[in-house]
């Protein structure tokens, strides 16, 4: 019995809205693509939040509504079936909503410098990611999440190629594709084995088989749990495969905010908190999740902190925050981690927005070190990146404090304190790199040419307006979910999203130790004060004495500058280790293989009888006399054989 | 009139493409366009009448449909007999809608002598529908061998520069395998004859025969290399560059989108039933073969600079593909093989046709002569792109359907490992297509003739479109077609199955048949999913089936 | 002595040698006194052959001159191969000579009584009238070669068949000879003796004879003659040679053999023939592949057929009798039309016949390379033409005796072959041309004859039913003792 509004009525309209940019968009012109496009989404948004809010206020009991078969051969079935439980709810909430806000913002970020078509492409391309994440995070098997999976990968690689005429554009849309896709390549062997254990990919059957019999499956999981951890590293940007996402900041700015900041990267933390139920069997793989989390976060901090583009800066950051989420994930802080995801949502897709405010304003300059004193212009743009930096460095009381604080906790709680300890360190990091950049672009006297401070502006209400609703969330997102020392209850968001972590029958998992108020109290003294102290270092650095400790330091350290402002060189590590040989290798098998042995096999043995034909011809003398011998020696081996046969 | 069509529905769509090219001798040579169009017309009745054949098949019965029946050498027992399941259904129907599509494009295209190009091509769906229907060795033997002449011709009459390289390299590679097929029919028979005293070279008649093992794998050897040939599996495959190339791109498009499959429709409806043993036996190495084939396809794929030659190995990629899901032998891999086949045919046949498209405009076919045209000639891109798409297996197009089905269903088959292997081809296709994508209509557009390039042509656009739009169709509901083929799959498992069962008793239900096959068999239709334990794809089967140690 | 004595019934037995015999001396005698009715000659030598057929149709049934002289459905059906043979070569000779301006009366009454001679090979019972035949055939023929006396390559072939044919012959008459000493007759019926099989000198003259005929089937090793004949002889003399003695020739040897091996042949004599099969199938082919000029070519291509057909004289019996002259129906429109599709593309006789020259032709001249590329893929065994119901007899018998290995050796072959047949397709189609001037106008004659090829080779190939009729009911009046 599906409701007046059908959940898959909110991916439909998006891709209706796809059709129509698509196909009608170069020809009806800009206003119309604005329409559809924005209104489509819109439109889907409001259907969103008429389904979701009973929800929020129901029960929260899950509900499925299955529209059909879709696959079905020989003993494999997929049906394609919607679901709305907490999880999905969370994740359609925001998607929803930062993906309309960023189609508003796009309208007046792309309106001028594009032409009819390439604004119809870009909406169409939009749209149809809209319809892949919805499909994603609403899907009830993996099949048709895969879909999603999949349908975001490829909007990412369109949109990262938006600009395809410029070689690198296109470069990192096929890179982020590749990349995505060796990701793919582990999630489909997760399917395959998740099948073969459950016969079915249908959520309820295997999480429930699951939880019902854990012994039976538990020695299989961890194999199966990898190969989807596969998928979430490519789709999530982790370590090893991080490297498209830097890149994939050629795409328009909206874009990097919509797919490679709030919603599309998310896709692999919303992936394991949804198999939460299977991780949990394998606890190896759990371990796994957590270790690649915190050296991603790290990692990418650091590197982060070497950068001068702007965008560079967010991207590498974003990299270190989904780090951040898999911890959480990893350490069984599935709660702690989507909490996360929300707010980063918010937050960075404000920093992203603002970024591209301030590249709009410079006429698309992205380099950091040729911005400065821009918060006098575009004071919108700066108080809103102010915010949402606070929020992501981690300080009370905006958003990303209490997410990240309640990861902390999480760590902390499972007696991960090395873990807990490069968490910690990260999060300072964060804070100094984010203030490095703020102080970079916002303080300070400006440092680009004249002509571009002649342009400088503030963006339209179109953009601004985003930031400011963004900019507010990013400041009271958090509030959702207050950590339990402000009193049992604070914390609605854990309440919510609980029950998607299935009981499982044979407790195995060590009971919540909950931590004392005691600690908790310390723990978030600890995360601010580190926080702080990045925060005061960068400022103190790059505003009071605009930089040059940096410079000092890094003139000290040249070598391990370097290493860090090209991002450890790991692109060129690839390049040398797996491209190069592979293309070496594509050739030989042509020109050797191909070419040189199988043909030239045959046309070894094609040649031997041409050559025969020509040698036996010699035999025609012309000449009557040895005619006449060969009936004679013809007769004469006849006879040889027939007397000689036998005997 | 219409009661005879409905009795001989069959004969209609086998001949009705060589009375139009009968009719078409009349017209005068100088009569080129009009001959075009005729052929065009012929190919579209063609369709029409081939599609009672979808609506009217009986989904549910696994047995052979719309069968005729009538002796044709009577005194050596050669008849007449066709009959289709589902597996010959989507073939054939596939054949009736590429050809109509091949023609329209070349209605623009073709200059020269195009008469003879017009009866060439309907001679040729001929011979393409007539040995996916034919249930006679022999008369499937005629068939597949007659195909080969007008193929020939195309290649090598209309097509490019190493035309006739191309052309000769095709009929000798073709014929050498089919030739020791010939004798193993030919043996068959013979054997019929002498077990029974009456001559028969009915397929129905020859699976009853029982052969000792060596015999059979002989005779399965002979059949098999006719076939891998065709398909084409590795290493036999390297007519099919030479081919492909060199074609006219209406010729690409049937070789990749017909003449390709008929290798894996002949193994799967003659090979399979008639020497199951040695097929079982084999299948690993198949099966190996097929990862090489997905593997080494694409990569070699991915160092062409000619676009057609890419999607040529693109080709023997996705066939291997194929190939694996054959050797796997479960319903759920078979299906998928199948669909795959359907599949292949529209991306593939969409990919030729657009790669024909630039090559009219520009008369090169050198990847580097582009770059950067999809500003220039956005509707070709957004096809090209979406045939693409679904040539790499993007899930929501008939692409990723097929895929998926192959290698779930080779997981759960006793090679598993095959599954991982192959599966590496959704990384590979993805390399060397979007590299394609990149380097044709993407980067900056450095040569400046690209800048006039005109857009694809009303007739290419609407031959294009039918494609992309069946691939959607069956990325979205590919149970329209999955489900007229699960009967016909089921039952040439069963076959192989009780045969396996009949020669060697004990053996019976692991020839080939992992429990989860087993189970598959009791839920081939959706619904009652049976419970209990799930099954451990552990080294039981391996014991089971000693055989397919590889 | 029996033959002394004949009745009517005996003479109506003959009647259709007579025709053939009188209407040649009819010609003859009007070259010589009415030049002005030359044009009527090929009508003429059509009745003549017609008239041969009707009569040998009406023959009385049964032997006739004391069973020395055959009337049995293996005559008629020989006969009507033969008849047919000779009508294509009639049809073809006419626009030939006239294009080269040698209409003259002797080709025709040679012709004819080259005819005659072959069918009474056919229709002998008795080996002098088979011998007598076979020089009548080879006398005629002789002449037949050098018929354009002033062109040397002409003259220098009959001078070259004449030697070697001579030569040929006399391995032939040995034979008889032999075979007469041992069974005290000619008769062919008289070999049929107890033990006789197991005789050496019975097995000489066997292969003596093997020889003999092998060398008009142009067998390998006996074939070399065949190739600078065939360049040298007027084409529609060659459509003929090329085709009806080779028939004939395998029916004697098959009558003999018959009569000789009453209990099935011993394998040392069939590996024998096989060994003849395989080498002249394989340098046949192997020798074409090597070919610049077509008549060469279609020489070399037609030493393999007489290798694939001699494979069904190793099976040995009824059916594979059968498969004989299907085979040998499908050669007859095959390779006929191939030599009437040369006849009629080549412009000036006088020369050499390079394959070259025909380039292009596909579009010049579409309706002769059209007739010209079906027989070629017909002789490469093609499904669907006459050819390949030929080999799909013989494999079948070969394989129905167990004799794969020549089974095999005949695939392996046939796909050799298809690299020469293709290669003169695709120069005539898909190269362009290279001679300004193209073939002479197409005469209604050789269009005839084509389209009558073309259609036999396409009617052949698809309903090959009534055929293998015929050819069962012929082959069962041989009195195969063994199955």
């Amino acid at each position: 019995m599906n409701p007046a509004l059908p959940l898959w009525l909110v991916p439909a309209l998006p891709l209706a809205g796809f059709l129509a940019c698509g196909l009608l968009g170069k020809k009806l012109g800009k206003s119309f693509v604005t329409a559809a496009g924005v209104g489509s989404v819109g439109l889907a948004t409001a259907v969103a939040y008429a389904r979701l809010l009973p929800f929020f206020s129901g029960d929260h009991a899950p509900v499925v509504e299955r529209i059909g078969p879709w696959i079905t051969a020989g003993g494999f079935s997929a049906d394609l079936a919607m679901r709305l439980d907490p999880l999905s709810a969370l994740m359609t909430s925001f998607v929803t909503f930062v993906g309309f806000l960023i189609h508003v913002y796009s309208v007046g970020y792309m309106r001028h410098d594009e032409t009819e078509a390439g604004y119809a492409r870009y909406f169409a391309y939009l749209n149809l990611f809209m319809f892949s994440m919805l499909t994603l995070v609403l899907a009830q098997n993996f099949v048709l999440m895969f879909v999603g999976w999949e349908g975001v990968g490829l909007c990412s690689y369109l949109l990262i190629g938006h600009y395809y005429e410029r070689q690198y554009a296109a470069d990192a849309g096929k890179k982020a594709f590749v990349v995505n896709r060796i990701g793919d390549f582990g999630f489909l062997l997760g399917m395959f084995g998740l099948f073969s254990l459950f016969d079915s990919l249908d959520f309820d059957r295997v999480f429930g088989s699951a939880a019902a019999d854990p012994a039976k499956y538990a020695p299989f999981l961890t194999v199966v749990c990898l190969c989807l951890f596969l998928g979430a590293v490519g789709k999530s940007a982790q370590v090893p495969l991080y490297v498209w996402l830097p890149d994939a900041m050629a795409g328009p700015t909206p874009v990097s905010a919509l797919i490679h900041a709030a919603t599309m990267v998310t896709a692999g933390v919303y992936m394991v908190a949804r198999c939460n139920v299977l991780f949990r069997l394998a606890p190896e793989a759990m371990g796994v999740v957590a270790v690649i989390g915190a050296i991603t976060a790290i990692f990418a901090g650091i590197i982060a902190v070497a950068q001068n583009d702007i965008k560079k800066v967010l991207a590498y950051s974003t990299v270190s925050q989904l780090g951040y989420m898999f911890l959480a994930c990893g350490v069984g802080a599935y709660v702690a981690g989507m909490f996360h995801v929300l707010t980063h949502a918010f937050f960075k897709a404000c920093l992203f927005l603002g970024s591209g405010s301030v590249i709009h304003a410079m006429g698309g300059e992205q380099d950091m070190r040729r911005m400065g004193g821009l918060k006098s212009k575009l004071p919108v743009t700066y108080w809103t990146f102010l915010i949402a930096t606070l929020a992501i460095a981690g300080i009370p009381p905006l958003a990303g404090f209490f997410s990240k604080d309640a990861i902390l906790a999480g760590v902390f709680e499972h007696e991960r304190y090395v873990l807990w300890g490069i968490a910690l360190f990260t999060a300072g990091l964060t804070a100094f790199y984010m203030f490095r950049l703020v102080s970079l672009t916002f303080e300070g006297s400006f440092r680009g040419t004249g002509e571009q401070e002649h342009h400088l502006h503030e963006s339209p209400p179109s953009m601004t307006a985003p930031l400011v609703v963004l900019a507010v969330l990013s400041f009271t997102g958090g509030w959702i979910g207050l950590p339990r020392v402000f009193g049992e209850g604070a914390d609605r968001f854990t309440a919510f999203l609980s029950p998607i972590l299935l009981p499982l029958a044979s407790a195995e998992e060590k009971a919540e130790h909950a931590l004392s108020n005691g600690t908790e109290w310390l723990l978030m003294a600890v995360s601010v004060a580190a926080a702080v102290a990045g925060l005061l270092l960068a400022r103190s650095w790059y505003v009071r004495r605009s930089g040059r400790p940096a410079e000092a330091i890094a003139a000290s350290f040249p070598a391990a500058y370097a290493l860090v402002a090209e991002k450890f060189r790991v692109d060129e590590l690839y390049d040398a280790l797996v491209v190069r040989p592979f293309d070496w290798l594509a050739r030989m098998l042509w020109k050797v293989v191909d070419v040189l042995i199988i043909d030239g096999i045959l046309n070894a043995g094609a040649f031997l009888v041409e050559l025969a034909g020509d040698l036996l011809r010699f035999l025609q003398t012309g000449n009557v006399r040895n005619y006449a011998l060969t009936l004679f020696l013809g007769l004469v081996g006849l006879l040889l054989l027939v007397i000689g046969f036998g005997t | 009139m219409g009661a005879l069509l409905q009795d001989h529905i069959l004969t209609a769509v086998v001949f009705l493409p060589t009375a139009g090219a009968g009719l078409l001798l009349f017209f005068p040579a100088s009569a080129d366009r009009a001959a075009k169009w005729f052929a065009f017309a012929v190919s579209v009745l063609e369709l029409a009448i081939s599609l009672p054949l979808w609506t009217r098949f009986d989904a549910t019965s696994a047995g052979f449909q719309f069968t005729e029946k009538a002796s044709w050498i009577p005194s050596i027992g050669i008849s007449y007999a066709l009959g289709i399941d589902g597996i010959s259904l989507l073939l054939i129907l596939l054949t009736t809608l590429l050809t109509p599509v091949s023609l329209l494009f070349s209605v623009s295209h073709v200059e020269k002598s195009a008469r003879a190009f017009s009866i060439a091509f309907l001679v040729l769906e001929t011979g393409m529908i007539g040995s996916l229907a034919a249930l006679d060795l022999a008369l499937f033997y005629v068939f597949w061998e007659v195909m080969l002449v007008p193929m020939y011709f195309i290649i090598g009459i209309w097509g490019g520069a190493r035309r006739i390289y191309a052309a000769m390299k095709f009929f000798l590679f073709t014929m050498a395998g089919s030739l020791l097929m010939f004798l193993a029919i030919l043996y068959l028979a013979a054997r019929h004859r002498a077990a029974t005293g009456a001559w028969s070279f009915l397929l129905a008649d020859l699976v009853r025969l029982d052969f000792p093992a060596s015999t059979q794998a002989l005779l399965f050897f002979a059949f098999a290399l006719a076939f891998a040939i065709k398909v084409p599996v590795f290493p036999l495959h390297t007519w099919l560059p030479d081919a492909h190339t060199e074609a006219p791109t209406a010729g690409s498009i049937i070789l990749a989108g017909v003449l390709l499959k008929l290798g894996v429709y002949g193994y799967l409806r003659f090979a399979l039933p008639l020497f199951p043993e040695a097929a079982l036996r084999y299948a690993p190495w198949l099966g190996i073969l097929g990862i090489i084939g997905v593997i080494y396809g694409a990569m070699v794929a991915y160092a062409q600079k000619d676009m057609k030659r890419l999607v040529a190995y693109s080709s023997v990629s996705h066939l291997g593909l194929v190939v694996v899901g054959i050797g796997a032998f479960t319903a759920t891999s078979l299906s998928g093989s199948v669909l795959q086949m359907v599949n292949h045919g529209l991306s593939t046949g969409a990919l030729f046709l657009l790669v024909g498209v630039l090559y009219e405009r520009r008369h090169t076919r050198e990847i580097e002569a582009y770059g950067g045209i999809a500003g220039v000639v956005p509707v070709t891109t957004a096809l090209f792109l979406v045939a693409t798409l679904s040539s790499i297996g993007l899930p929501g197009l008939n692409g990723f359907v097929g895929e998926f089905l192959v290698l779930v269903g080779t997981w759960a088959s006793p090679h598993r490992w095959w599954s991982v292997a192959a599966a590496t081809g959704v990384i590979l296709s993805a390399v060397y297509m979007l590299s394609l994508v990149q380097r044709v209509f993407w980067n900056p557009l450095v040569h400046e003739e690209n800048r006039k390039l005109p857009e694809i042509r009303k007739t290419e656009f609407v031959a294009a479109a039918v494609l992309v739009a069946l691939m959607v169709w069956i990325g979205v509901r590919p149970n329209d077609v999955l489900s007229r083929l699960g009967p016909s799959i089921e039952a040439v498992r069963a076959s192989v199955a009780q045969r396996t069962a009949r020669v060697r008793a004990p053996r019976a239900a692991g020839a080939g048949f992992t429990p989860a096959r087993g189970k598959e068999a009791l839920v081939t239709t959706r619904g009652g999913r049976p419970q209990g334990p799930p099954p451990r794809h552990d080294t039981r089967p391996r014991a089971r089936l000693p055989e397919a140690a590889p | 002595m029996t033959f002394l004595q004949f009745g009517p019934e005996d003479l109506a037995a003959i009647a259709p040698e007579i025709v053939l015999a009188a209407m040649g001396g009819v010609i003859v005698l009007l070259e010589a006194f009415a030049p002005a009715a030359r044009r009527w000659f090929a009508t003429l030598s059509l009745a003549a052959i017609a008239g041969s057929l009707y009569f040998l149709l009406r023959a009385p049934a049964g032997p006739s001159f004391g069973g020395r002289y055959d009337t049995s459905a293996l005559a008629l059906t020989a006969g009507l191969f033969l008849g047919a043979t000779a009508a294509v070569a009639v049809l073809v000779a006419k626009p030939y000579l006239e294009r080269t301006g040698e209409e003259r009366g002797e080709f025709y009454a040679l012709l004819l009584w080259g005819h005659l001679g072959v069918s009474l090979m056919t229709r002998g019972l008795d080996l002098l009238v088979v011998f007598i035949g076979l020089e009548t055939l080879s006398l005629s023929f002789y002449v037949l070669a050098s018929f354009f006396r002033t062109i040397e390559a002409s003259s220098e072939a009959g001078l070259k068949y004449f030697l070697t044919g001579a030569f040929g012959s006399a391995f032939t008459l040995y034979g008889i000879v032999l075979l007469f000493g041992k069974s005290g007759s000619v008769a062919i019926a008289s070999l049929a003796q107890a033990g006789i099989a197991r005789d050496p000198l019975v097995t000489l003259a066997l292969l003596l004879l093997l020889v003999g005929f092998g060398f008009k089937m142009s067998l390998a090793p006996f074939h070399a003659w065949a190739p600078d004949v065939y360049q040298g002889m007027p084409t529609p003399a060659v459509a003929y040679l090329s085709v009806a003695p080779k028939g004939a020739s395998l029916l004697v040897l098959y009558r003999v053999l018959t009569a000789v091996f009453q209990d099935g042949m011993p394998d040392r004599f069939r590996a024998g023939i096989a060994a003849l099969a395989i080498l002249s199938m394989t340098l046949g082919n192997v020798v074409a592949l090597a070919q610049r000029d077509v008549k060469r070519l279609l020489a070399y291509s037609g030493i393999a057929h007489m290798g694939y057909v001699t494979i069904a004289l190793a099976v040995f019996g009824s059916d594979s009798l059968a498969a004989v002259i299907v085979y040998f129906f499908a050669y007859l429109v095959s390779n006929a039309g191939a030599f009437a599709a040369v006849a009629a593309l080549y412009r000036d006789e006088t020369k050499p016949h390079p394959i070259g020259l025909l380039a292009g032709e596909g579009r010049r001249s579409p309706f002769r390379a059209a007739a010209f590329a079906l027989c070629l893929f017909s002789l490469a065994g093609i499904p669907a033409t006459a050819g390949f119901i030929g080999k799909f007899f013989v494999f079948k018998a070969a394989i129905e005796r167990g004799l794969y290995a020549l089974a095999v050796i005949g695939v392996v072959n046939s796909l050799i072959s298809i690299g020469y047949y293709l290669k003169v397709v695709y120069v005539m189609y898909m190269r362009e041309p290279v001679e300004p001037e193209g073939p002479p106008p197409l005469a209604v004659a050789d269009r005839l004859a084509l389209s009558l090829c073309a259609a036999g080779i396409l009617v052949l190939g698809i309903f090959p039913s009534p055929l293998w009729t015929l050819a069962r009911r012929a082959a069962e009046t041989l009195p195969f003792a063994f199955p």
